[in-house]
């Protein structure tokens, strides 16, 4: 599927992303059951306990004690100060921090994902609905006034807002309020704190999410469930398949933080349908 | 798949590790098994109405519950849904509740305490989607719950069904015209099974019976169609495209990279950083034990130093 590789940019389409590789899951709970036999067979060997910390810190850009106080919190993260590694690697073209409908000119084999323009031979124009710009989910204070627009890299995966505090919404997925599946992603955190989609593991069947588009009118949806995988068994038919309404679905990281890749292990996915 | 840490020579330790990678390879496999499940608990089922039998007038479409588990009467007065169907009507989806619904078709305006024409029970399961579609000929017709397609089509393409329901060609044969065929012999009121076709705006012709007709559409990557084949006017016969499902136009492989670990925590360490610590810390306890059982001045040095 995707190359092992670490973190990336992709200067060309001007929207950071990264690719993870493929990895085992559960490495994260060996390591909770591995912690928790040293303490309980460790008992007075605290310096080597003390060098496990260490350890830690040496991976962590934060210490311990910082890393337990951050608790997810609705308040803005500065950009700026937070900016995700892949930042660091972006090409020129990534000046444009505005995302836009542009296509892609020097990548037709991707071409097709965007909405707005006929495609090459072998591919339609999609449903030209209203493109949504805004997101409102109550229960877990996201009120965002703008919406990036994701393609598909070229590596195949899903492309992912540059600023973490934006989420996106894949081009190629159905019009909210259009039958089939729209699909929203953003970033769970940056390197320091939480990001946009830090609470989205709260949503609970029931909650409202609401999307606003570009003509003015919003779309009501009602959240029915969330679910986390495993990035390697990520379940790609349940959330871009066909689906025979409009749904929604809402994307970002979870699980344990594996930080010698730079990457979550799972993704968590929350489903939801029209509101009644 | 699970990382096993490489194992010492030292017996006890090896025996302990295997023990614990057994237990967390126990635990990782059930997440992932759930994953894999088709829907997720809370998603509803789809059911549209369709008539679709030819010179049959409109008919009264109900879908009800059951108001007992079983062979319960359905509770028609309180239908989750409620129309009018002329022929060649296809509904729009309902979300229903995953379960145990009764269908009716009666004569549009006839009262619901008269004996429908045509009844059905049907099964919803959650995620699925279903047509419940009156089918066959006006002599002869039957209601019957289709299992509409949600794969995905493969890059590019897009799936198609044939539904064959008019009188005046009950055999048709359905093409793209400069394209692929997507049937021959296709009988009245028996969908063919999906198939995938290229996408693209077509020119699709029905014939049969020396009836033919044409029709415009545009398939789109990654939906799903039912192409209907009706009567038209006199010999002609009606091509109509109904969306099944809409899919992503390019599937993103893989899951999503959508955090930078800052929220993360402590304590996730490389797995191989823990591993490699209860080796070694395993290893020294079990030395460790190993001398104070052998030695028993180190017995009394322990009481000592506890006191």
């Amino acid at each position: 599927m995707s190359d092992e590789g670490g973190v990336q940019a992709s200067p060309e389409s001007g929207r950071a992303r990264h690719r993870e590789p493929r990895r085992p899951a559960g490495r994260g709970l060996l390591v909770v059951l591995a912690v928790a036999a040293v303490v309980l067979a460790a008992g007075g060997t605290a310096s080597l306990v003390a060098g496990d910390r260490s350890l830690t810190a040496g991976g962590a850009a934060t210490g311990p004690k910082a890393a337990a106080t951050q608790e997810p919190t609705s308040s803005p993260v500065a950009p700026s100060s937070t900016a995700p590694s892949a930042a660091a690697e972006r090409g020129p073209a990534a000046a444009d921090a505005t995302p836009t409908a542009t296509p892609t000119a020097s990548s037709p084999a991707t071409s097709s994902a965007d909405a707005a323009v006929p495609g090459p031979v072998g591919t339609v124009p999609r449903s030209d609905a209203p493109d949504p710009v805004s997101l409102r989910v109550p229960a877990i204070d996201v009120d965002l006034s703008s919406l990036d627009s994701l393609g598909v890299a070229d590596d195949g995966t899903i492309e992912v807002p540059e600023d973490p505090d934006d989420a996106g919404w894949l081009t190629a997925s159905a019009a909210p309020g259009r039958t089939g599946p729209a699909v929203i992603a953003g970033h769970v955190d940056t390197r320091d704190g939480p990001a946009v989609f830090a609470r989205l593991g709260e949503l609970a069947p029931g909650d409202e999410v609401v999307v606003g588009l570009e003509d003015g009118t919003t779309v009501a949806y009602v959240v029915t469930g969330s679910e986390t995988y495993p990035k390697t068994d990520f379940p790609t038919e349940r959330v871009y398949g066909p689906a025979p309404a409009p749904v929604l679905r809402l994307i970002t990281c979870g699980g344990d933080f594996d930080r010698s890749v730079s990457s979550y292990e799972d993704n968590v996915v929350v489903y939801a349908v029209l509101a009644a | 798949m699970t990382a096993e840490p490489t194992p010492r020579p030292s017996r006890r330790p090896t025996r302990f590790v295997a023990l614990l990678a057994a237990v967390a390879l126990a635990l990782v496999t059930v997440p992932v098994a759930a994953a894999s499940a088709a829907a997720p608990a809370g998603d509803p089922a789809y059911l549209r109405p369709a008539h679709l039998v030819p010179e049959l007038g409109a008919m009264d479409v109900r879908l009800a519950p059951f108001a007992d588990e079983g062979e319960g009467v359905a509770a028609e007065d309180r239908p989750l849904l409620e129309t009018t169907a002329a022929y060649g009507a296809v509904g729009e989806y309902g979300a229903m509740p995953p379960g145990r619904y009764a269908v009716t078709l009666r004569p549009a305006g006839a009262p619901v305490s008269d004996p429908p024409l045509l009844s059905l029970t049907v099964d919803l399961e959650a995620g699925q989607a279903y047509t419940a579609a009156g089918l066959g000929s006006k002599d002869d017709p039957r209601l019957e719950l289709l299992e509409d397609d949600l794969t995905p089509p493969g890059d590019g393409q897009s799936r198609v069904r044939l539904l064959a329901a008019s009188a005046a060609a009950p055999v048709v044969d359905v093409e793209a015209v400069d394209g692929p065929v997507l049937g021959t012999d296709v009988a009245l009121g028996t969908p063919t099974s999906y198939e995938s076709a290229p996408v693209g705006p077509w020119t699709v012709r029905a014939t049969g019976d020396g009836a033919d007709g044409t029709t415009d559409l545009v398939l789109d990557s990654g939906s799903v169609y039912t192409l209907l084949v009706l009567d038209g006017d006199g010999d002609d016969l009606v091509v109509r495209p109904v969306v099944d499902a809409v899919g992503a136009g390019t599937t993103p492989q893989g899951g999503a990279a959508t955090g930078f670990g800052g929220t993360a925590g402590e304590g996730r360490t490389p797995w191989w950083i823990g591993a490699g610590v209860l080796l070694v810390l395993g290893t020294v306890a079990l030395a460790a034990g190993a001398v104070v059982r052998s030695r028993p001045w180190a017995r009394s040095t322990a009481r000592h130093v506890a006191g």
